[in-house]
């Protein structure tokens, strides 16, 4: 039955597989063209944003280019930049003149050398030759050799000489040689003073460069062309790789290699493209996408610092340099990459750097204070979109440092107090260190001790007792330190070893358990946060119970009379209260929140204890202002009117309680209080929290997030930032729906809140994020210089004192004590209130000679014989008080000030020429030609009062000379806005009170410039060296008081030698204090 | 007085709220099947389904041809291609080339295809820089190790990572030597190797594959077992108390801790392969094995069964080990 049916082929052998073999190939040969635009395309995004980049920048320079040429034509016209011009041209004519004679004889010369140089070389080579053969001849075949060789330097030789007339002279070898040497001395002479004439007109040429570029405020049209040149080209970066090349930075020292200008191949260019700039410059009116990728470097001043050849970009911005395969993972954003990007991100506020700056914490390891500024940035509206102003333009405004403010958040809020942090509160281990080297140091005595019992050898014992002195020398020297550093180790909250003496018992309680709710502004945290309220209450009860028990008595608080508050309340203002404490007055908030807010304080306080606190404060940084007893009652008397609305609290219960404080020690412990109060028997506590030096790199599955892990993860916010902000924000947030068994509820997280508002929070997140353990190598971390430490150090001192309270320390930054209404204005008698406000410190390293300045920071009084009062400025109703500044802090504070003006270090005192008796009589009749004791005060209380400039009999041990003699010319260019009148209009001319002028002219000079102009901030690093240079000056006034007639000499630098050397000591009579 | 008020909560911070771990998040799920280390195990999976259902068709219609065959001895004479398809007029041997390298080509340039389209779209599977200071969780070996991994959890890592994969390997290469069934050579077939493929299908996919599978997808933190889709929550804490067996019965000494364990492997041996004897010796293949075939094919079962036994063990009756020696736990 088979064989009917027709046979079916037999499909393995017969089946033809060439389809899909053919479709299969088809799927290969797309699969490899996939690869291959995957390769050049896919991962390699750079080439379109380069294109893109290349279109953005021709724009740009398009209508960079007119705006550059409109401005250079300004520039062209302007009168600083003709005069400029003349100059030159001057100087070029000048050079026109002189130059050509000088430059043929330097030509002849040149061909008499060349001459000499031909006429040499044969019996030179000649020479060389028998020189070699001499040396290895036989000593019979020398003379012979000697001979040839004498031969040839005999036979003279015919040269041509053109300088100096022309003629031919027969020259043996020696002559040769001779003319060569003084030919080429004679020309290089020459070519120094051709040198030296060409240096006016090149000077001048430069001054012209630095002018038009100062007011170009870009590059020069002509660069623009050429910038224009080169994008046309298609050429990108500063190495002028082609588009679709990758554009990186190789930093062979341990092979960094960033490629992030592949992308941004603006980046450093030299204009100032930002990304408003090229929305403008783009065609249409939607924004360019993208913009910021195209835009240059915002701040070309930290890039002159941090120059990416050196440094790189990821060193700083974080981010994987190295890859350019797409966004994600160049900005390191991958899952797997440990440094993503620092970059602002949508929670930031606007005005702020925020995490931009956290790159500069790794370097910057113990700076409070970054010396630059932030870029600017657009401003925007609430729904984030960029505003524009009348004209169209966007509106850009200048951004804070969050490093700045984090670094000064941590220290002032007391963070440290539980963290450790590198290089903050370092006194506790330096104490720590101090005293194991005494104990060492001990040990070794007493050994030696017994070894010089033990030895015969007088030679021996010789040494031991050496041995022995030097150790008790360094004994002495930590001893002293470890003084020193006592008093420096302030912590940050008040020490509470008074507290019996100091509050109102009944207060303790509320305070603990709400203290924003008492003072708003306060720097002590809100516990008890995580606990039940029923807890909260137990567990304050009980630390307030053992801080009560643990206090002295302060026996010496005695009782106090009451004081006059109304004068009180005027002296508070008046004093300087104001520079760090605030207070409501009426409905007004004065004052400065460095301090606590006063406006409750008689709520808590203890009368008595707090006319001696502030007659005589003694811990904490808070200074002595010298206030006699009588006003301490009256500030008192009025601080005690300071009350809220509900004044009443209910009365404390088991203070007394000793089993309540036993167990009080423990929470004490457990919420760490000693890290910022200073409590009986925990003076030596640790801290109770984790180190964050490092929090930015610690693994984030070392971070708690908690039971919120999953939410976190989920809400794309499982990054470091997202954690100290939320943690920062809501202390215990990471507890949240954990459940807790202890029934003291001890095991809840413990930090307590700080309230910090979201400035705040961006800018301690900032300093944490970048808190890491960098990848740099130490040789590229930031290793400042002597200036640069000292003027950090500085700030540090500065900052914990709160100096810029009252005084002006920067030129751009006005305290706040400034701006109170005494200060402002004019009084009835039209003077201008600011006079008597805190002086500006703004030069005062170039001003003030440093060891007077460490005797005035020691004691302000200046005298111990003022005890209430200002030493130097009687006349200010604001106190200079005397602070408790360890040795050390006072070392750095006076190297600050120096630092600031780049002044020497150490500073050496010049020495100066004793006045002979015509110069006295002079300076004595200038002195009273321009009334100089009109204004300032001379150490007579009374008649000081109404003054408004220092005493001068201090200026000798005050000032620098150099800095009188300058002070002396121009007051307003040091310091602006000050009192003193331009007396001295310049170095020969002085107005006189009574409307005479005194002209000297200089003989040296007549046509110089007589009055100093280039002031400004080169005041403040001014060096002085021009103005000690005496000049000879002729009086031409009419007429010449006799006794000015026939003095030559500078005036100004008289009456700086009369003031430094003379006036003190005999002009006015010493004045004794009541 | 708690932390965090009302308002602060409110919606525009979900991520604030407690968000308790899912018992089905299919987000992770796709997470964890998509990561380039899992793909190929996913592939497996399909890859072994589809062979295995393409090999049984196939020995089903061999067995068809085979039992038409033995029906038929005349046709077995004249034609004998040994696999389907096949017809009487059809030549009884079919070529290697080019009917087998034809089909071989076109698999390469597949295979190839694949392999381009793959290294296009998924990257390699690299991770954070390694951190001695911290170990990941979970950790695991790459996944064709995934099976080896899972029985560390029920054995110490001797038994484990040592005589266990020495028993695989060695098992394997025994069997050419146990192996008496002269058919099946180069054709498939179901019904003539019956003992063989079950045998090795059970090893392979119950005991490699399944484990595999069970490591990759069930295994997370702290390796605890989670279901498919379950949030792998590394917080997670389960009530789990192993005990050996002899803590069971109340046996401290040592040397009844060691006779007890001893006597319990041993009956279990004796057990387990008592039974297999019951059940081989009615097998063809029985009286065909010398003793030192049929004992190293006794050693390889029992030891073969003695894995899920002891998983079962572990699973169901919470036993830590059943065997507690000072050199090696069981």
């Amino acid at each position: 039955m088979a064989e009917k049916q027709p046979v079916p082929k037999d499909p393995i052998q017969t089946r033809s597989l060439s389809l899909p073999i053919f479709i299969a190939t088809g799927i290969l040969m797309a699969s490899v063209a996939l690869a291959g635009y995957d390769e050049f395309y896919g991962r390699r995004p750079y080439k379109t944003f380069q294109k893109n980049f290349q279109t953005v920048y021709l724009n740009y320079l398009e209508v960079l280019k007119p705006e550059q040429e409109e401005r250079l034509k300004a520039i062209y016209e302007d009168a600083d930049y003709l005069a400029l011009v003349e100059e030159r041209n001057a100087a070029q004519a000048k050079l026109q003149e002189e130059l050509p004679p000088l430059n043929d004889e330097i030509d002849a010369l040149a061909l008499d050398i060349a001459a000499v140089q031909k006429a040499q070389k044969d019996p030179k080579a000649q020479l060389s030759a028998l020189r070699y053969k001499l040396e290895v001849a036989h000593e019979d075949a020398r003379p012979a050799i000697e001979e040839t060789m004498a031969e040839v330097k005999a036979r003279t030789q015919p040269v041509a000489f053109v300088h100096g007339g022309e003629r031919e002279e027969q020259l043996d070898y020696g002559q040769l040689e001779a003319a060569f040497a003084s030919l080429s001395k004679e020309k290089a002479g020459l070519e120094k003073r051709r040198a030296n004439l060409s240096k006016p007109a090149g000077d001048a040429q430069k001054r012209i460069d630095a002018f038009v570029d100062k007011h170009l405020q870009g590059p020069h049209p002509a660069n623009v062309d050429k910038l224009l040149a080169k994008a046309n080209e298609g050429l990108l970066g500063s190495e002028g790789k082609s588009i679709n090349d990758i554009l990186q930075i190789h930093i062979g020292e341990f092979d960094w290699v960033d490629r992030c200008e592949s992308c941004h191949a603006g980046a450093r260019e030299p204009v100032d493209m930002r990304p408003w700039d090229i929305n403008r410059s783009t065609p249409g009116d939607e924004p360019v996408d993208h913009a910021v990728v195209f835009a240059t470097h915002p701040s070309k001043d930290l890039l002159k610092i941090h120059d990416p050849a050196t440094f790189g970009c990821s060193m700083c911005h974080n981010g994987n340099g190295r890859s350019v395969t797409s966004v994600e993972y160049a900005h390191g954003k991958n899952k797997h990459w440990l440094f993503p990007l620092f970059e602002r991100h949508p929670g930031m506020v606007d005005d702020e750097m925020g995490s931009f700056e956290s790159g500069c914490v790794q370097c910057h390891l113990n700076d409070i204070k970054l010396d630059y500024r932030p870029s600017d940035h657009v401003a925007t509206d609430d729904k984030g979109e960029a505003v524009v102003d009348e004209n169209g333009a966007l509106v850009t405004k200048s951004r804070k440092s969050s490093f700045n403010e984090g670094r000064w958040l941590f220290y002032s809020k007391g963070c440290w107090g539980c963290h450790r942090y590198e290089g903050v509160d370092t006194q506790p281990e330096e104490l720590q260190r101090i005293k194991n080297e005494t104990l060492a140091i001990d040990d070794n005595i007493e050994r030696l001790g017994i070894n010089r019992g033990i030895t015969e050898d007088p030679a021996e014992k010789a040494r031991i007792d050496m041995e022995i002195s030097s150790l008790t020398t360094r004994r002495d020297e930590l001893a002293y330190r470890r003084g020193d550093l006592e008093r420096e180790r302030q912590k940050v909250g008040p020490n509470l070893k008074n507290v019996r003496a100091k509050v109102n018992p009944d207060w303790i309680l509320p305070w603990l358990l709400d203290p924003a709710s008492f003072r708003p502004t306060t720097k002590m945290p809100t516990f008890f946060q995580n606990v039940s309220e029923e807890t909260a209450r137990q567990h304050a009860t009980k630390i307030a119970a053992y801080l009560w028990q643990n206090a002295s008595d302060r026996p010496d608080v005695t009782a106090q009379a009451k004081g006059d508050a109304t004068r009180g309340a005027a002296l508070f203002k008046e004093r300087g209260c104001l520079a760090c404490h605030t207070v409501m007055d009426g409905n007004e908030r004065l004052g400065d929140g460095f301090a606590a807010d006063l406006s409750r304080v008689g709520e808590k306080a203890n009368y008595d204890f707090l006319v001696r606190w502030i007659q005589e404060p003694d811990s904490g940084v808070m200074p002595n202002l010298r206030l006699s007893p009588q006003d301490s009652r009256d500030i008192a008397s009025w601080l005690m009117t300071r009350k809220g609305e509900n004044a009443g609290y209910p009365a404390a219960p088991n203070l007394d309680d000793p089993a309540l404080a036993a167990e009080g020690a423990t929470l004490i412990r457990h919420y760490g209080c000693a890290g910022c109060h200073e409590i009986k028997g925990m003076e030596n506590d640790g801290r109770i929290g984790t180190e964050l030096t490092f929090e930015g790199s610690k693994p984030k599955e070392r971070l708690d997030f908690g039971r919120l892990e999953h939410g976190f993860k989920k809400a794309g916010k499982y990054t470091h930032q997202a954690f100290f902000e939320e943690k920062l924000r809501y202390p215990g947030v990471f507890g949240r729906g954990k459940v807790y068994e202890d029934p003291k509820e001890l095991d809840r997280l413990k930090m307590p809140n700080f309230r910090l508002d979201e400035h705040e929070i961006s800018a301690l997140s900032t300093v944490l994020l970048g808190s890491i353990e960098s990848q740099i190598p130490q040789t590229f971390r930031y290793n400042p210089d002597e200036r640069r430490k000292a003027i950090q150090d500085g700030w540090w001192v500065v900052r914990k004192y709160n100096c810029i309270g009252c005084h002006q320390v920067e030129a751009e930054e006005i305290p706040k004590l400034w701006s109170l209404d005494q200060y402002v204005g004019n009084d009835d008698q039209g003077a201008k209130k600011s006079d008597r406000r805190p002086p500006s410190l703004v030069g005062i390293g170039f001003r003030t000679n440093p060891k007077w300045l460490a005797e005035f920071l020691r004691n302000p009084a200046q005298s111990r014989d003022v005890v209430y009062g200002n030493g130097l400025r009687s006349y200010l109703d604001v106190r200079m008080p005397t602070f408790r500044f360890s040795e050390q802090e006072i070392q750095k504070l006076v190297r600050f000030f120096g630092a600031l003006d780049s002044q020497a270090e150490p500073y050496v005192e010049t020495l100066l020429e004793p006045l002979s008796d015509a110069e006295v009589t002079m300076a004595r009749a200038i002195f009273k030609g321009v009334d100089c004791n009109k204004c300032h005060a001379i150490g007579n209380p009374q008649r000081d009062a109404k003054m408004n400039a220092p005493d001068l009999t201090w200026a000798h041990l005050k000032l620098k000379p150099d800095w009188t003699a300058r002070w002396l010319v121009d007051p307003g260019a040091i310091l602006p806005g000050t009192n003193m009148p331009q007396n001295f209009v310049n170095e020969y001319e002085i107005k006189l009170k009574d409307g005479r002028t005194i002209i000297g002219v200089d003989l040296n000079i007549r046509k110089g410039k007589g009055r100093i102009t280039d002031h400004a901030k080169e005041t403040i690093r001014f060096n002085g060296s021009d103005l000690v240079e005496s000049r000879v000056l002729r009086l031409i006034v009419s007429p010449i008081p006799a006794e000015l007639q026939g003095y030559e000499g500078d005036h100004r630098l008289l009456m700086m030698r009369y003031l430094h050397e003379t006036y003190d000591k005999s002009e006015v009579p010493k004045v004794t204090n009541n | 007085m708690f932390f965090l008020n009302a308002t602060e909560t409110a919606t525009d911070k979900p991520y604030l709220e407690v968000h308790p771990p899912a018992s089905f998040d299919g987000s992770q799920l796709w997470e964890l099947i998509a990561l380039p280390d899992n793909v190929p195990i996913v592939l497996m999976l399909i890859l072994l389904i589809f062979y295995l259902w393409y090999a049984f068709r196939q020995a089903r219609a061999n067995d068809k041809l085979i039992a038409q065959l033995e029906a038929d001895p005349e046709l077995a004479k004249t034609h004998h291609r040994k696999f389907h398809p096949w017809h009487p007029s059809w030549d009884k041997t079919v070529s290697v080339w080019p009917h087998l390298l034809k089909r071989e080509f076109l698999a390469a340039i597949i295979v190839t295809a694949f392999l381009i389209v793959w290294s296009v779209f998924l990257n390699a599977p690299l991770e954070d820089p390694a951190n001695p200071t911290l170990t990941m969780n979970p950790s695991k070996a790459p996944w064709y190790f995934l099976g080896l991994q899972e029985i560390l959890v029920y054995f110490d890592p001797w038994i484990a990572g040592v005589v266990l994969p020495f028993f695989i390997v060695g098992g394997l290469m025994a069997i050419p030597y146990i192996d008496v069934n002269p058919l099946g050579n180069g054709y498939y077939t179901w019904k003539q190797r019956r003992f063989a493929i079950s045998v090795f299908m059970f090893g392979f996919l119950v005991l490699w594959v399944a484990l595999v599978i069970l490591g990759t997808f069930m295994r997370g933190p702290g390796w605890m077992f989670f279901y498919p889709g379950e949030t792998w929550d590394h917080l997670k804490v389960v009530y789990e108390t192993n005990r050996d067996l002899h803590e069971m019965f109340g046996i401290t000494s040592t040397n009844g801790k060691l006779v007890f364990g001893g006597l319990v492997c041993l009956g279990f041996c004796a057990v387990a392969s008592g039974a297999f004897h019951a059940l081989f010796r009615r097998s063809k293949m029985y009286p065909r094995m010398s003793l030192l075939q049929y004992a190293h094919l006794q050693i390889f079962m029992v030891t073969m069964l003695a894995l899920p036994v002891k998983m079962l063990l572990r699973l169901a009756f919470n036993v830590k080990y059943v065997w507690v020696t000072p050199w090696f736990n069981i």
